[in-house]
C-alpha cells in the first residue's frame, strides 16, 4: 500500500514539474509573434551608414535588422573555433561547394579533405572569414563561433550578389594576407601559414608524370609541379594543387628525364599571368632564373625576408637529395643568432637529409618545411628561380555600388 | 468473499480522500506557478518605466542639444491647432504642419512629414501595420516601437539599448517616446512612435529627432496627431 501511494506521489510530482516548465517557452513564442510586424515596418534608414571602413577602403555593408539578429540570441549550440563537430563538415561542405559558389574561394580543398581530421575542424581560416562576415554585416563585437545566428548569415550567403560575395571574400583573403595566415590547412587542422603542396601528398601522389613511358608518379618526379603549386598559390591567393601544374606541363610538353625544366615555371607563370586578375586583381610576373654564380644569398635573404619575394631553388645531389630537386625559399629569419632559410620541400621525407648542422626542425608539425642555412643551399645550388614581387601584397577594392539585405522584406 | 463490502463512489473518495486533497493541491500550485510566471514575464520584459498614462504629465523628451521647449499638447477640448493640415492614414488621422518648414511626401503604403531643409534625417512616417492592439501585450507594443525606431538605422542599436518611456496606453492609442544613444556612427535620438486603431486597421505613426538637427516643427506637427473624425467635430 505504501509503495504504491509512493509510486502515485512521485508521478504527480513529475506531471507538476512538466506543467510548469510549459512556461518557459512563452517568451520565445511572443517574440517569435511580433517578427511578422517588425518585418512590415518601411521607413527608409537614415541614420547611420551603409558603408564601413576598412584600411582606407569604404565597404557597403549587409543589412541586417536587429530583430533578427535577437532572434537569435539565444541559440542551442556553439561551436567554437578549435573544436571538432559534425556541423563543421557540414558548414565547410556548404561553403566549398562549386555550385553554390563557383567564383568565390570561402573553404579551400585543404580544409575538407575527406576523412581527415580536418573535415570536422572548426580551423582559423573558417573564423576569420566568419569574423570578416559579421564585420559586413554590422556585428563587430561577435566573437566567430557556428551558432543559429551564424548558420543563418551562412544561409543567406547564396542570396548575395557576386559582387558582395567578391567583396566579403576578398576582405578575407585580404585579412589573411596581412596577419600572415594565408595558405594551406594540415590534415590535422592546423595551419601552414603558408602555402605548402607535398609532391607525396597521398591525394595526387600517384597520379602519372611519366617521361618516355617509364612510368613515373607525381611522388617520384613532380617536386617542380609541387613548387609551382606552391608560388602560384601564393600569389594568387587560391589553392592551385600540383594535379593542376601537372595538367599544364604535360599539355605543354614540358617534362625531361629528371622532372621539369626551369623554363617551366616562366612558361607557366606567363600563360596563368592573369589567372586572378578578375577575381582578386593580383597577377603573376614570369620569374628571372639566376645561375648559382650570379646568386649572392644575403641579398636574396633581403628579398625575400623584407621585399617578400619567393625562389625556387635547384639543388643537385647534396644534403637534400641524391639527384636534382627543387624547393621553395619561402622565408628568412634568424635563430640563436644564425640566419636560415625557411625551405619548402616538397619531398617529405627527413630522414633523407644529411649534413645536420646546417639544418634545423621546425616547430611547425609539417615535416616538409626545414630551416636551412645559406651555405648549405649555396653549396648544392644549382640555380635559383626568382619571383621578383611581393607574396605580401593583395589589392582591397570594393565591388559593390549599394547596400544588400539579408532579408526578402527590404532592400 | 460473500462478506466483502462493495465498493461505492462515496466509499472509494471516503478511503483516499487524503490522495485526492493532495492531487488537488498539486494542481492548484501548477497553475498559480504558471499565472505567476506569466505575469513576471508580462512585467519585466517590457522596458517600461511605470509612467503616468496621461500625455499632459508624460516625460516628453527632449532631443539632444535643442534647446527649443515642446509644442504644448492639443487635445480636443482645445481650438483647432495652428498650420497646414493634412490628412494620413487613409484620411483618418490629421495633423497640423508649419508648412514653411515641412512637406508631406507619399511613396507606396509610407505617408510622410519631411523637413524642407536638405541635409535633414528627422522625419515622420505613417504606415500600416497587420494587427490589432488587442493582440499585443504591453511588452510586446513596446518591442514594436522599438522597432520601428530601429528600422531607421542601417544598423541599429540592440533593443535593450534603446529607453521607451509610455505616454499612453489606452483603448485604441499606444503611445511612446523613446532615446537610444549614439550608435555606429549615428547621433543621439530622440522618437515618437504611437500606435493608433482607427477603423480596424493599426496605423504605426512614427518621428525621429536626431541630436544636433531642428525638430522642433516635427514634434509640435507630431503632438497634433488626430483621428480625422474628431478633428471635425470641433
Amino acid at each position: 500500500m505504501k509503495h504504491t501511494a509512493f509510486r502515485r506521489l512521485t508521478a504527480l510530482a513529475l506531471l507538476m514539474a512538466a506543467l510548469c516548465s510549459l512556461c518557459i517557452p512563452a517568451s520565445a513564442a511572443r517574440d517569435a509573434y511580433t517578427d511578422p510586424i517588425l518585418a512590415e515596418l518601411r521607413q527608409p534608414m537614415v541614420l547611420g551608414s551603409d558603408t564601413f571602413e576598412y584600411d582606407g577602403v569604404s565597404f557597403h555593408r549587409v543589412l541586417l535588422p536587429r530583430y533578427i539578429i535577437e532572434r537569435y540570441d539565444e541559440s542551442e549550440y556553439a561551436i567554437e573555433p578549435g573544436q571538432s563537430d559534425a556541423r563543421v563538415r557540414e558548414v565547410k561542405r556548404a561553403l566549398y561547394s562549386d555550385t553554390t559558389y563557383p567564383k568565390n574561394e570561402f573553404v579551400t580543398y585543404t580544409q575538407v579533405r575527406a576523412d581527415e581530421p580536418v573535415e570536422t575542424y572548426f580551423d582559423d581560416h573558417l573564423a576569420e572569414l566568419f569574423r570578416t562576415i559579421y564585420l559586413f554585416c554590422g556585428l563587430e563585437d561577435k566573437t566567430p563561433c557556428i551558432d543559429e545566428l551564424t548558420m543563418f548569415l551562412l544561409s543567406q550567403l547564396p542570396a548575395l550578389s557576386e559582387d558582395m560575395r567578391h567583396d566579403i571574400e576578398a576582405m578575407y583573403k585580404y585579412r589573411l594576407t596581412k596577419s600572415g595566415t594565408y595558405g594551406t590547412v594540415a590534415r590535422s587542422g592546423k595551419l601552414d601559414d603558408l602555402y605548402y603542396f607535398a609532391q607525396t601528398d597521398p591525394d595526387w601522389a600517384g597520379e602519372i608524370f611519366e617521361f618516355e613511358g617509364n612510368g613515373a608518379t607525381l611522388k617520384d618526379r613532380g617536386c617542380g609541379c609541387a613548387c609551382a603549386a606552391m608560388v602560384f598559390s601564393t600569389y594568387h591567393k587560391v589553392e592551385i594543387t600540383p594535379r593542376w601544374m601537372r595538367t599544364y606541363a604535360l599539355q605543354d610538353d614540358y617534362p625531361v628525364s629528371y622532372g621539369l625544366p626551369n623554363e617551366y615555371f616562366e612558361g607557366i607563370a606567363r600563360y596563368y599571368k592573369n589567372l586572378e586578375y578578375e577575381r582578386y586583381g593580383t597577377t603573376l610576373e614570369a620569374p628571372t632564373i639566376y645561375q648559382k654564380s650570379e646568386v649572392d644569398m644575403s641579398v636574396l635573404a633581403d628579398q625575400i625576408a623584407d621585399q617578400g619575394y619567393l625562389a625556387i631553388i635547384h639543388v643537385v645531389s647534396g644534403a637534400f637529395t641524391s639527384q636534382e630537386h627543387y624547393m621553395v625559399l619561402c622565408d628568412y629569419t634568424e635563430i640563436d643568432g644564425k640566419g636560415y632559410f625557411l625551405v619548402a620541400d616538397p619531398y617529405v621525407q627527413p630522414s633523407r637529409y644529411r649534413d645536420w648542422d646546417q639544418l634545423r626542425t621546425t616547430d611547425t608539425g609539417n615535416d616538409g618545411l626545414i630551416y636551412a642555412t645559406s651555405d648549405v643551399l649555396y653549396r648544392d645550388m644549382k640555380s635559383i628561380i626568382l619571383f621578383a614581387q611581393d607574396r605580401n601584397a593583395f589589392p582591397l577594392y570594393c565591388r559593390t555600388d549599394a547596400p544588400e539585405s539579408l532579408t526578402a522584406e527590404r532592400n | 468473499m460473500a462478506n466483502e463490502r462493495k465498493v461505492t463512489p462515496g466509499r472509494y473518495l471516503k478511503r483516499h480522500k487524503p490522495y485526492f486533497l493532495l492531487i488537488l493541491a498539486l494542481v492548484l500550485v501548477a497553475v498559480s506557478v504558471i499565472l505567476i510566471v506569466r505575469q513576471v514575464k508580462n512585467i519585466s520584459g517590457s522596458t517600461v518605466s511605470d509612467e503616468p498614462q496621461d500625455a499632459q504629465t508624460s516625460q516628453t523628451a527632449q532631443p539632444a542639444g535643442d534647446t527649443t521647449p515642446a509644442s504644448p499638447e492639443t487635445s480636443a477640448d482645445t481650438q483647432t491647432p495652428e498650420g497646414t493640415p493634412v490628412k494620413f492614414a487613409d484620411g483618418t488621422l490629421t495633423l497640423y504642419y508649419d508648412d514653411a518648414q515641412l512637406h508631406p511626401t507619399r511613396s507606396g503604403q509610407l505617408e510622410s512629414l519631411l523637413p524642407l531643409a536638405e541635409g535633414q534625417t528627422a522625419r515622420l512616417d505613417v504606415q500600416p501595420l497587420s494587427a490589432t492592439l488587442k493582440m499585443l501585450k504591453d511588452a510586446e507594443l513596446s518591442r514594436i516601437c522599438v522597432g520601428a525606431l530601429q528600422a531607421y538605422y542601417y544598423a541599429a542599436p540592440a533593443t535593450d539599448d534603446v529607453a521607451v518611456t509610455v505616454l499612453e496606453d489606452s483603448d485604441g492609442v499606444f503611445d511612446a517616446s523613446l532615446h537610444a544613444d549614439a550608435y555606429g556612427g549615428a547621433p543621439e535620438v530622440d522618437a515618437r512612435v504611437k500606435l493608433v486603431e482607427l477603423d480596424g486597421t493599426l496605423w504605426c505613426v512614427s518621428a525621429i529627432y536626431p541630436a544636433g538637427e531642428d525638430c522642433a516643427a516635427l514634434q509640435a506637427a507630431f503632438d497634433t496627431l488626430a483621428p480625422a473624425a474628431q478633428e471635425g467635430a470641433q
